[in-house]
């Protein structure tokens, strides 16, 4: 009598836990090294074109209510092509989930464990995700639904706390001889929003029969707002040239917090310990769609899952220690989320378009 | 296996049970023949007459009244507590004999209410002989709750073996079973575990009867249904589940009727066993039913639309479905202010942490991130540490493994020898291990709080999980300092929401968000002012009650 | 049970293996201060018997990469038992207890070498996390701060609200004071400069954050200037540095305008003459000044205007017999001379800074940049050039809005 069903609410937190992860913490500099002080104003279009780009997404959840993207895939493309069609999907989000690992290491070796061998820290936190993908999809929604507050309310105090050091001369001026790089750094503000095509997979699991289309388009503004506001205030705070220079501006931010007489005096370090969950929840919506797609790649039911994602445990690790410097991570990490965004935003508008024909061809028929 | 009786024993000692036993009667019946696909009687009726084994069903008695009494003895094999009593009825040559159990049945009843009429006061009514017929004695004769006929051996022994009286007439290859249970048991008291300030002061007694009398009491509502199980091959206990039938979850309560049915063990005494054996998963370190023996706390379940149980010999009452946030509520809530009793339950929030994450955070934040806390505080803790021969871990190992003991001790030792150990065990953990430099003062300041969060914990059995839980998160902590707290937890989260009780997850509310269900589980609601029972529990009956403008 | 199994051998190895970073709380040596002198120690090389080593002779360094630059004074905590029932007794007394901390001093080319070295000569796991303030001696800030400042960024350890301060060599002087009311100068150090609430004439926005932040943009900036005595510590003024190097020093009056003019000032003091009678005088408590700078170019010209408007209350005077009479025009009166006074002080302070030094320590540049971009875009270049003749004007507007316990 185990109920699988997913309330509208946590369609909302899962929109917004696969766009979160680990671009949280480098978005600003990333933007800021790509348009200068206007990086906001890029990563705001970016988030426009998302709303766009989530068009034929729920075009094709509405076609297919039952079903999740492997299915659908599978039978708007048929089997052969489909799978084919997938193969990219699965390699993306497996690198991405693996590297997610790699570079949440880097900021725990960084912040708070510093002997600690890089292996372990991706090796047990992949282990964790491994577990509770093990559980399946209503157990990952209510675990991702119970860790959103906690690290929504450490950004939102992250953002009330820094207010008082943000300078607004620092992201003046507005989009002076800059509308160049501004415009060319509109890309890489949309793939920040990677994430965006991973609410498919789990609107098939809807309690309602009404599609939650609104938790989904909210789910989607929340991060576009929460990135824009953090690019702006560390702007406003640190300024262009110190956002070029340091990695991890989201740690830093709170570094330079004044927090006096509270417990936790190194808020920095504090914060790492609440960036883990939230890295840890995109994750685990990666690695489940990693295993949705594999499984229907491969058409592995019933107890293949399982070892489906066992197999996982090795892979990931393997991924996210492929790179050996340290150095050479994020920049791997963004091209790879450059090649990402232009095949899902190829992919899914392709199928909708496949589907609509489709259902006409069936209709006059 | 399980026998699903259609009427209760209500037999009443007192004033207090005779109310509720009319509706008893009927509820059972009407329940039972209402089921539809899980409906018990049918089924299960076939099954029950299984219940000595195949060796009793087929003996049927004969019409010699020594013969039968020989047979009935000889099943029970001679027991020196089963006492028969022969005689002639109306001073007549028809002989009867009743056989009963002296320690269950009411001696005083079977004398004066059913022997004595028969032998004597039958004289004075009935003149012919004739008259004497078996329908006559039943119905005319002997006033008792129930009386039954009864044919076949099996249904006489189980009936003697629980309390009743069997009486034999010369002559008829049947007899009649006469309830007479009167079986000496504790009062009702105080509740032990679970104290209230404001609330009753009574708790559950041994006595099936008497529970359910106090729940009764409690709600006077024909839908509050009993149904009853046999459980236990050998024992034979009776088990009752109760719920509001127009309010609880009916897939709850078929759930909890299948599992009871489906057990089949030799033996199961008390409630909280029982639960163990029905609880959605044994490996859970978490309890997954709610154990109370407080009949306020039971009637309330029942009115959020839970479901009951109580079993014979049991002095609390399982109530399921429980999640953590229900576990977490304590009788008093509900006697207090609604602003007081959500900061107590956030309390027992923080209370719960602090017991299972205070000590893995002394050590993470000791052993790997100093740098975390305050100047001064790291200054001060070095100050205290100084000279100690132990890492931060060992010293908490010790610290917390003293503590066990001692707990445990306390609790085992007789009450009277128990103070000694708080006295011994406040000197060893308070001063002696500080001043002999064992461990830093510190370090015990970190343990008894960390005692007083688990104290803090209501419901008994989460307190020891929590207590469970402190040793992997130590262990976590001392490899991977706060990253391993920060997995820890998540892994935490991972298998609570993952485990159920009775079908319900054990994290709701807290996922999904319902703010009016965490109104009324994280939080009291305003007494006047949440009209609906909590969503989460699937209630067939939403209201609770009409909307009040008392205030504001 | 096969789960359970591998559940007990990952635990296992885990223990067996794991703590990788974890050490004892009393085993690490929390560094309180850092101070950096020029390198100093005498040269001689030779072996000396062991009872003739002077802590000088610990503090050498062999090295590979030529000549040491650097000597480096960090200051431990010294931790007894019970460190409450160990304090120094009798108040102070008599200048001061025994030292709680310990002084190291080391000499090397490179920070992080010489931190490692010293920890041959110290039992404890040296460990930034902690540091509270860093005083850099006036021959290294002369030198330039950003050429050394680096280790101080890079390292994990450092955090951005250490306190960065300048004294006059040999700086490690300043880590020897003993205060009286705190055990350790370092942290003496860190709680200075919160009285700047009520006290205008300290800088103390000095984090290692924002100075670096100062740094990489090029602007200049000032940074506490300390002194010291053997139990006190005292904050003189500050010290100015333009393009990371230090050049001059400014005084308590100077530190007062600049945050006047940098919208810094969180509350202080003006005194001016009173109005009706020249040798009295009248004391104005601040609690808020807000100021906005425009700048204005006229043609090739670039003029600015400094707006400046503080609020506080009348909290004294002295002279005139103590007589109470606050009328509205005295007031008014009193406004006007407060704003005179802060005129004055602060016309004195800019000519001060745009001439002798040429330091554009209000940061005007960073004004332009983001008020007047496309002025900037151009001159950006000259800037040093133009920034002495630029015309400020200070505007003040006084306001008292209290007149304390009396009328």
């Amino acid at each position: 009598m185990r109920t699988k069903k997913l309330a509208p609410w946590q369609i909302m937190v899962l929109t917004v836990s696969g766009i979160l992860g680990v671009d949280i913490l480098i978005v600003q500099h990333n933007m800021v090294s790509a348009a200068g002080v206007d990086g906001w104003i890029s990563l705001t279009i970016g988030g426009m074109v998302i709303f766009a780009a989530s068009i034929p997404v729920i075009y094709l959840m509405r076609l297919y209510p039952d079903k999740d993207v492997p299915q659908i895939t599978i039978e708007v493309l048929g089997k052969w092509m489909g799978r084919l069609a997938l193969i990219p999907l699965t390699v993306f989000s497996i690198v991405y989930a693996g590297l997610s690992a790699r570079i949440i290491g880097q900021v725990l070796k960084m912040f708070l464990l510093d002997k600690t061998p890089m292996t372990v820290i991706v090796v047990s936190m992949v282990a964790a995700v491994i577990y509770l993908v093990d559980k399946g999809v209503y157990t990952l929604a209510a675990v991702v639904d119970i860790i959103f507050p906690m690290y929504m309310t450490a950004l939102i105090l992250l953002v009330v706390f820094s207010v008082p050091q943000a300078n607004l001369a620092n992201i003046r001026p507005v989009l002076f001889r800059n509308a160049g790089k501004t415009a060319g750094a509109i890309i890489p503000g949309i793939y920040n929003f990677t994430g965006y095509g991973t609410i498919p997979y789990f609107m098939c699991h809807l309690k309602s029969k009404k599609l939650a289309v609104k938790p989904y388009i909210i789910g989607l503004g929340i991060p576009v707002l929460l990135y824009i506001i953090l690019t702006v205030i560390t702007t406003m705070v640190f300024g262009e040239t110190t956002l070029r220079a340091i990695l991890y501006p989201i740690l830093n931010l709170s570094k330079a917090i004044e927090f006096k007489s509270g417990i936790l005096d190194r808020l920095e370090s504090f914060m790492a310990l609440f960036w883990i969950p939230m890295v840890f929840a995109s994750i685990v919506i990666f690695t489940y769609i990693s295993v949705r797609k594999i499984s229907e790649i491969f058409s592995i039911k019933g107890k293949g899952k399982k070892y489906t994602s066992y197999t996982l445990l090795f892979l990931l690790p393997a991924v996210a220690m492929i790179i050996p410097k340290d150095l050479n991570v994020l920049e791997t990490y963004n091209n790879l989320k450059h090649v990402g965004i232009f095949y899902i935003s190829i992919f899914y508008p392709i199928l909708a378009l496949v589907a609509g024909v489709k259902k006409r061809v069936v209709k006059q028929k | 296996m399980l026998k699903p009786i259609k009427r209760l024993f209500t037999r009443n000692k007192g004033n207090k049970g005779s109310k509720s036993s009319g509706i008893n009667k009927y509820n059972p019946q009407t329940q039972l023949d209402s089921r539809s696909p899980q409906t018990l009687d049918d089924s299960q009726n076939q099954q029950s007459e299984v219940i000595y084994g195949q060796k009793y069903i087929n003996i049927k008695l004969t019409k010699n009244l020594k013969e039968n009494l020989a047979t009935i003895k000889g099943a029970m094999n001679n027991n020196y507590d089963i006492k028969t009593k022969e005689f002639k009825l109306g001073g007549r040559g028809v002989f009867g004999a009743v056989v009963y159990i002296p320690s269950l049945a009411d001696e005083d009843f079977v004398l004066n209410h059913i022997v004595n009429p028969l032998m004597i006061q039958s004289s004075l009514i009935l003149d012919r002989e004739d008259a004497i017929s078996f329908d006559t004695i039943k119905d005319t004769m002997i006033d008792a709750e129930y009386i039954n006929e009864a044919e076949s051996l099996d249904q006489i022994l189980f009936s003697v073996m629980s309390g009743d009286t069997f009486l034999s007439v010369q002559g008829y290859p049947k007899g009649l079973i006469i309830s007479t249970k009167g079986y000496v048991g504790r009062q009702v008291s105080e509740p032990q575990l679970e104290p209230s300030v404001k609330g009753s002061q009574e708790g559950f007694t041994e006595i099936l009867q008497d529970n359910i009398g106090l729940l009764r009491r409690r709600i006077r509502d024909p839908n509050l249904v009993f149904e009853v199980y046999k459980v236990g091959q050998r024992t034979q206990m009776e088990v009752v589940i109760a719920y509001l039938r127009d309010v609880a979850d009916q897939g709850v309560a078929i759930e909890t009727a299948g599992r009871l049915s489906s057990l089949d063990v030799d033996g199961i005494q008390g409630t909280a066993e029982l639960g163990l054996y029905i609880t959605d998963n044994p490996n859970s370190i978490f309890p997954l039913y709610q154990v109370t023996e407080r009949p306020d706390r039971v009637a309330r379940g029942l009115m959020e639309g839970r479901v009951a149980i109580f079993m014979e010999g049991g002095a609390e009452a399982l109530v399921v479905p429980a999640t953590m946030p229900i576990l977490l509520q304590s009788a008093d809530d509900y006697y207090e202010n609604w602003i007081v009793s959500s900061l107590l339950r956030l309390l027992r929030y923080g209370g719960m942490l602090i017991s299972i994450f205070l000590p893995s955070l002394y050590i993470a934040l000791a052993g790997h991130h100093p740098g975390m806390l305050p100047t001064k505080l790291v200054l001060t803790i070095t100050g205290a540490r100084t000279g100690v021969p132990f890492p931060g871990f060992l010293e908490a190992v010790i610290m917390g493994a003293t503590l066990e003991l001692l707990q445990e001790a306390s609790i085992r030792l007789p009450r009277v020898i128990g103070q000694a150990v708080s006295i011994v065990g406040g000197l060893v953990i308070g001063q002696a291990a500080v001043q002999a430099g064992l461990v830093g003062p510190i370090m015990v300041i970190i343990i008894g709080v960390t005692a007083i969060g688990s104290f803090v914990v209501t419901d008994y059995s989460l307190g020891l999980a929590t207590r469970v839980l402190r040793i992997p998160f130590m262990i976590l902590a001392l490899t991977l300092g706060g990253f391993g707290l920060a997995l820890g937890a998540l892994v935490l989260i991972t298998y609570m929401a993952d485990l159920e009780s009775f079908g319900i997850r054990y994290i709701k509310p807290l996922s999904p968000y319902r703010i009016r269900d965490l109104k009324q589980t994280i939080l009291k609601a305003r007494d006047a002012s949440h009209m609906n029972r909590p969503a989460f529990l699937n209630t067939a009956d939403v209201q609770r009650q009409t909307k009040q403008r008392r205030g504001k | 049970m096969i789960r359970s199994t591998w559940f007990l051998i990952i635990i296992c190895l885990l223990i067996c293996t794991g703590c990788w970073d974890r050490k004892n709380i009393e085993d690490r040596g929390y560094i309180l201060g850092i101070a950096i002198d020029a390198h100093s120690l005498e040269k001689d090389a030779e072996q000396k018997p062991p009872d003739k080593m002077k802590e000088t002779d610990f503090g050498r360094i062999d090295m590979t990469t030529g000549k040491p630059e650097y000597d480096m004074t960090v200051q431990l905590p010294i931790v007894k038992k019970s460190p409450t029932v160990s304090a120094s007794g009798g108040g102070g007394e008599g200048g001061g207890g025994e030292s709680m901390s310990w002084q190291i001093t080391q000499s090397g080319d490179s920070f992080l070498s010489m931190e490692r070295e010293m920890e041959s000569r110290v039992s404890l796991t040296l460990f930034y996390e902690h540091l509270q303030a860093i005083i850099i001696s006036d021959d290294i800030a002369r030198a330039g701060l950003d050429k050394m400042i680096d280790f101080f960024l890079r390292d994990r350890e450092m955090r951005s609200n250490v306190g960065l301060f300048v004294a006059a060599t040999p700086a490690k002087n300043l880590l020897e004071v003993i205060p009286r009311v705190e055990d350790h100068s370092a942290t003496y150090l860190h709680e200075l400069p919160t009285n700047s609430e009520r006290n205008s004439r300290v800088v103390y926005k000095s984090g290692l954050g924002e100075t670096v932040i100062c740094i990489r943009e090029g602007n200049d900036f000032v940074l506490p200037w300390i002194e010291a005595t053997k139990d006190e510590i005292k904050m003189k003024g500050g010290a100015l540095f333009k393009k990371g190097k230090m050049i001059g020093r400014a005084d308590e009056v100077d530190i007062e305008s600049i945050n006047l003019i940098r919208n810094m000032y969180r509350g202080g003091v003006v005194v001016a003459r009173r109005p009706d009678d020249k040798t009295g005088l009248i004391v104005m408590d601040v609690f808020g000044a807000k100021t906005k700078i425009k700048p204005i170019i006229q043609g090739d010209e670039l003029k600015v205007d400094v707006y400046i408007s503080i609020r506080g209350q009348y909290a004294e005077q002295i002279g005139s017999g103590g007589i109470d009479d606050l009328s509205d025009k005295f007031i008014e009166q009193c406004e006007r001379a407060f704003s005179n006074e802060i005129e004055k002080q602060c016309n004195r302070t800019i000519r001060k800074m745009q001439k002798e030094y040429n330091i554009d320590v209000f940061q005007l540049n960073k004004l332009l940049r983001t008020q007047k971009p496309g002025y900037w875009h151009e001159i950006k270049e000259d800037w040093d050039r133009i920034y002495p003749d630029v015309e400020i004007n200070v505007h003040v507007k006084s306001d008292v809005r209290l007149v304390g316990n009396k009328k």
